[in-house]
This record gives structure tokens, C-alpha cells and sequence, in this order.
């Protein structure tokens, strides 16, 4: 991939990851209900931060 | 529990595996057979992030604010992806001036002010004190608690006179380590590549103990994550920790968010980009590595 491209969707990334992290991406899912057994905020940071992780992987494979 | 002999007789030995490996990676560097130009062993190396208060610091903010204890990865996280741009454009600033230091970095970027990389320095040192403090506070303190009798938490709050103090020793022998080891060498840019070697091996143990404890706690000490959750919302004083609202403010959540980010950049310690190395960065992830063979 284009030098130039990989940087621009790596710096997208991130800039999404600071977006799901934080309020009010947290604030929706912050409830106290538990979903398979797990509460929201925690299925959802998770499965966010494992989403943020593949992206970076795939966008910086060789 | 176990005789100081025992404890003090493990830590000699991993620290002899992990100085093994250091002298194997150094050699098969000098043969031009790197063992860390790969991706795998450089994340692994990234692990000089967590230091040994994090096992401390990370469990009690878990313990005390439930949620707590996660935008310090998150951060990490995020500014990882941001590597690529950022992190590259600083090492090929270093390469290119030969810069070594933090304070070099910041005074060549504004003029090659001596007076603003000597205050650099100052506030470098006055802030990795305290840091190397609570680093040397965790080793005594595990030292304390695996070789404590009866009730751990008794034997850490007392508080030892100096000289029966184990910080104080820990300290001196990392002082020897770091003399012989560390600043032997005089190349600021030559790369630590045996250290590097070292660390990765290190997070494979970490990683190995994290889950074998994560496994056993989840699925024997409980009967899996609902029963922890379950039996969490049952209890009146655990119950607020499922909830972010109710533990902490969103507001402190996103100051430790940017707090990570800024950590991870800095104390990123001997990683590939070595050119980067500070007070802050490779003495610290050196001293980490160092402080956590010993805890081990």
C-alpha cells in the first residue's frame, strides 16, 4: 500500500479509537444491565478495542 | 511462606536466563542475525510499558474503580495507531542529528538552547525519582509478601528501618547491574539489541503467568465470567464497579486516556527506535526490565 495512504488510515484509526473510548461512545453503553454474563461497558470496550487492534493490523500489513 | 533463600535463589536464576538471552541476542546481532527484526518481538519488547508498580497500580485500581485500571491500554492503544506518523518522524529527527536524549530533542528543536536541555534534564530527573521509587517500592513489597508468614498485608504496611529495608538493596544491585551493563558502553547510538531480546522473552512469562492466573481465578476459583459478574452485582460494595459513572467521572477517564498516550510515547524504552534514549526512556525500560526480572 501507498506510503502516504497507510499513515492517512493508521492516523483515522486512531482518531476513531480516541472517539470509541471515550464519552459519549462510553456514556451509551455505561448501563448497569449484563449482556452473556458481562457487563455492557465491558463487552463493548473490549470488542471496540479488539476491532481498533484488527484494523491496525490490517492496514498495516506487508 | 517460602525462605528468603528460595525467592532470592529464583530471582538469581531468571536474572541468569535473562542475561543469557541478552548475550546470545548481542552476539547474533554482531553476526548480523538479528533475532529482533520482527514484528512479534518488537510488540513483545513494547511490553517495557508495564512496569512492576503496574502489577500493583493496575490490580488496585481494578480493585478500588473497576473500569479504572483500562484507559492506561486504551491510551496505549490509540497511540500506537498513531505510531506510524508520529514515531517515525521523530526517530529519523534523531537519527539525523545523532540525538540521544530527550533533552537534545526538545533543545535542537528550539535552537540548540543549552539552558532549555539542562531544564529538560532537571525535570527529567525530579520526575523519574519518584517513578524509580514505587518501581523499587513493588520489588521490596513482593519480596515482603512471598516471603511473609500469615498475613502479607501486616508484613508490607511495617515499615523496616533502612537497613533492613529490601528497596534499599534492591536499589544497590540494580545500581551494579545498571554500572556494568548499562553504561559501560560508551556508543549512545549503538542498539541494545541483546536488552531488546530480553524483554520480549520476559513478556512471554508475563503473558504465560497473566493468564495461567487469569485462568485459574476465572474458571476455578469461580465458575466462569458470569459467576464473577453474577456474585460482583449480588454485593452491595461491588456492585458500583460495573458502572463508569458511578466509580469514576468520564472526565478523569479521559485524562488517563491522554496521560497513557503520552506514556507509551515516552517510555517506550529499548525498543527498535533505541535512538530515543533518556533519562526517561531506555534507563527507565531498562531499570523496569531489570526491577521486574526481579520480581519474577
Amino acid at each position: 500500500m501507498d506510503d502516504r495512504l497507510r499513515s492517512v488510515r493508521l492516523l483515522a484509526v486512531s482518531g476513531l479509537a480516541l472517539v470509541l473510548f471515550n464519552y459519549p461512545m462510553i456514556a451509551v453503553f455505561d448501563k448497569p444491565v449484563l449482556v452473556a454474563g458481562v457487563p455492557l461497558l465491558w463487552a463493548y470496550l473490549f470488542i471496540a478495542w479488539a476491532l481498533v487492534i484488527a484494523l491496525v493490523g490490517w492496514i498495516s500489513r506487508p | 511462606m517460602l525462605d528468603t533463600w528460595v525467592v532470592v535463589a529464583v530471582s538469581v536464576c531468571y536474572l541468569g536466563v535473562l542475561f543469557g538471552i541478552a548475550y546470545f541476542g548481542d552476539r547474533r546481532a554482531d553476526q548480523g542475525r538479528s533475532v529482533i527484526s520482527n514484528g512479534y518481538v518488537y510488540a513483545l519488547s513494547l511490553c517495557v510499558y508495564a512496569t512492576s508498580w503496574t502489577y500493583y497500580g493496575s490490580v488496585g485500581r481494578a480493585a478500588s474503580t473497576g473500569f479504572g485500571f483500562l484507559p492506561i491500554y486504551l491510551g496505549a492503544t490509540i497511540m500506537a495507531a498513531a505510531w506510524w506518523l508520529l514515531l517515525r518522524k521523530i526517530i529519523r529527527i534523531c537519527k539525523q542529528n545523532r540525538i540521544t536524549s530527550l533533552a537534545d530533542f526538545i533543545s535542537s528543536r528550539y535552537g540548540k538552547s543549552s539552558l532549555l536541555g539542562g531544564l529538560v534534564t532537571v525535570v527529567s530527573v525530579v520526575g523519574i525519582v519518584p517513578y524509580i521509587a514505587l518501581q523499587l517500592k513493588a520489588v521490596s513489597n513482593t519480596f515482603t509478601i512471598l516471603r511473609a508468614d500469615g498475613d502479607p498485608a501486616v508484613a508490607v504496611t511495617t515499615n523496616p528501618p533502612v537497613l533492613a529495608d529490601t528497596a534499599l538493596y534492591v536499589a544497590l544491585l540494580l545500581a551494579a547491574f545498571t554500572i556494568v551493563f548499562g553504561t559501560a558502553h560508551l556508543d549512545a547510538t549503538e542498539r541494545h539489541e541483546g536488552m531488546v531480546a530480553a524483554v520480549a522473552f520476559e513478556s512471554i512469562v508475563k503473558l504465560v503467568a497473566f493468564l495461567a492466573v487469569g485462568i485459574y481465578v476465572t474458571f476455578v476459583l469461580f465458575g466462569g465470567f458470569d459467576d464473577i459478574f453474577a456474585r460482583a452485582r449480588a454485593d452491595p460494595d461491588l456492585v458500583s464497579l460495573l458502572t463508569l459513572s458511578e466509580t469514576q467521572g468520564y472526565g478523569s477517564w479521559l485524562w488517563l486516556i491522554v496521560l497513557s498516550m503520552l506514556a507509551i510515547l515516552l517510555l517506550r524504552g529499548s525498543g527498535r527506535s533505541r535512538s530515543w534514549k533518556t533519562s526517561t526512556n531506555d534507563t527507565s525500560g531498562r531499570r523496569a526490565g531489570c526491577f521486574r526480572c526481579t520480581c519474577y
